[in-house]
């Protein structure tokens, strides 16, 4: 238990640190072009194709469901309203998570335990400047840039198959997505994705600068950015959930 | 906390530790250290694996904060700085790290140019031929589009030290320079500490356990034995030292 209050109390540390520099120093452009290149465009194939399945399956599996009520032409409501709302941003955090959380931690921790963090310091220079604010802005920036592009091909892959294996029209299809979906449904799924950018970036950077000994430091460190970024992930989005519809009214 | 200024400031000493103290934990590695640096001279710290050694030059700079005691530099009280207000300091002194810290995602250019763009934002056309020549004062030439993982062990120290010198420091603090060197590029690290003291008046703090490096650049000699400063003094009175592993140090060096 005292273990959690210690890792809380790292984040908003390490957090408060990130906003400083973020405020106070001009950017680092240069650093953040690099990291919206490594973690956003990299990601583009693991999300996407995972999400365009993941629609395909969806329309697959509530046809199954739906055609026993004769209500198989509401696939497209189904389909849009899940993946919009919480598959998309959810599933593209996790994928995100696991590939990008877990290279910023092994790439700092590696920087930490061959020194080249304390090297930063010692030439009066911030590593959370340096590493932490590109990577935590890249994951915040990307992250909702990635879910609407793997949310947008969600859909389509519900249309894919209402198309060939239904009989559905993509028109008709299309025509129900836009009827079940208002732009509330868009802002509830996409304003959770800043947290989980957020969530996602701080934990891999703590974890990371964190490592202590050699490679099996590294090792478990990675192990923990993808559990608990995870964790974190599904824990918020409930929460997240509630409050924005709470918001909603 | 401010850096205040000592009463006693003395202008021929950089750092001074009064009754410094520093533990991990249970483990105490640094047990009341009295040390002091002076202006221009080449002190080293001789001590076997763990005795404090690498901790008494991070303390130096800042990476590690005291458990206990104070740390001066100029006379001015720098125990418990926050990380930015060691900046300064850090501009004045450079580290050299065991393993070298270069980065591994930078070639040798994007490296040795990294404090000159950092503090001095001087310009890629400006910085090659600094680079140039902090790379041949080390003995290294057109090495500057190579990686790290594309370098030798020595030439990575090698590189670690042009990096460390690039900008000019007053002191040079090396954490040891030549373990795992071949003789030749132990030699000539030792005598390029030695240049940089008699041309550009670098004041260098050496922790090392290598006697050969040690009886080629010590002004001044330290020995640590398990966190307490247990000689300090110049390599003649350590020769007539009563301390046992001292001793055996020395005349480990002899046999």
């Amino acid at each position: 238990m005292t273990r959690i209050f210690e890792v809380i109390g790292q984040l908003l540390i390490l957090s408060g640190e990130t906003l400083y520099f973020l405020l106070a120093r001009k950017p680092e452009l240069k650093a953040w072009v690099v990291q919206f290149y490594n973690l956003g465009v990299k990601s583009l194939s693991i999300t996407n194709i995972t999400i365009l399945f993941t629609g395909m399956v969806l329309a697959l599996q509530a046809s199954f469901a739906l055609s026993s009520f004769g209500a198989e032409l509401f696939i497209g409501d189904l389909v849009s309203l899940s993946i919009v709302r919480e598959l998309g941003p959810v599933l593209t955090a996790l994928l995100v998570g696991g590939r990008v959380g877990a290279g910023i931690t092994a790439e700092l921790g590696s920087m930490k335990i061959t020194q080249q963090l304390d090297a930063m310091r010692a030439m009066a220079t911030s590593p959370i400047y340096k590493l932490v604010v590109p990577r935590v802005v890249a994951c915040i920036v990307c992250l909702p840039i990635l879910t609407i592009i793997a949310s947008a091909l969600g859909v389509l892959g519900g249309l894919l198959l209402s198309a060939t294996e239904l009989n559905i029209s993509g028109y008709f299809y299309l025509a129900r997505c836009i009827n079940a979906l208002d732009v509330e449904d868009v802002a509830a799924g996409l304003s959770k994705t800043f947290f989980f950018g957020y969530f996602i970036g701080i934990i891999a950077c703590n974890n990371g600068m964190r490592v202590e000994g050699g490679a099996d430091g590294v090792g478990h460190a990675t192990t923990d950015t993808v559990v608990s970024a995870s964790i974190l992930v599904l824990i918020s989005d409930f929460f997240l959930t509630k409050i924005f519809h709470i918001l909603a009214g | 906390m401010a850096a205040t200024t000592a009463p006693d400031a003395d202008s021929h000493i950089y750092y001074h530790f009064e009754n410094v103290s520093k533990s991990f934990g249970d483990k105490q590695v640094l047990k009341n250290m009295n040390l002091e640096v002076r202006k221009g001279e080449n002190l080293v710290i001789l001590g076997g694996s763990g005795s404090g050694k690498s901790v008494t030059l991070k303390l130096m700079i800042g990476l590690f904060c005291a458990g206990g005691g104070r740390i001066s530099f100029e006379g001015r009280d720098i125990t418990h700085l926050k990380e930015d207000e060691y900046y300064p300091i850090r501009k004045r002194v450079s580290y050299l790290f065991q393993g070298g810290a270069l980065f591994d995602s930078m070639n040798v250019f994007q490296n040795l140019a990294y404090p000159l763009i950092e503090h001095q934002k001087m310009t890629p056309r400006e910085i090659l031929p600094l680079v140039r020549e902090s790379l041949s004062m080390v003995e290294l030439e057109k090495i500057e589009h190579l990686y790290p993982s594309d370098l030798s062990g020595g030439m990575m120290k090698r590189v670690a030290l042009a990096r460390a010198i690039i900008n000019k420091p007053e002191i040079v603090l090396y954490d040891e320079p030549t373990t795992g060197l071949d003789p030749l590029t132990t030699r000539a690290i030792n005598r390029l500490i030695r240049k940089l003291q008699k041309e550009l008046a670098i004041t260098s703090v050496v922790v090392t356990h290598d006697m050969s490096t040690t009886r080629h650049v010590a002004d001044r000699l330290c020995f640590l034995d398990r966190g307490e400063l247990a000689f300090t003094g110049t390599l003649a009175q350590a020769a007539q030292a009563e301390h046992p592993t001292l001793r055996a140090y020395l005349e480990g060096d002899n046999t």
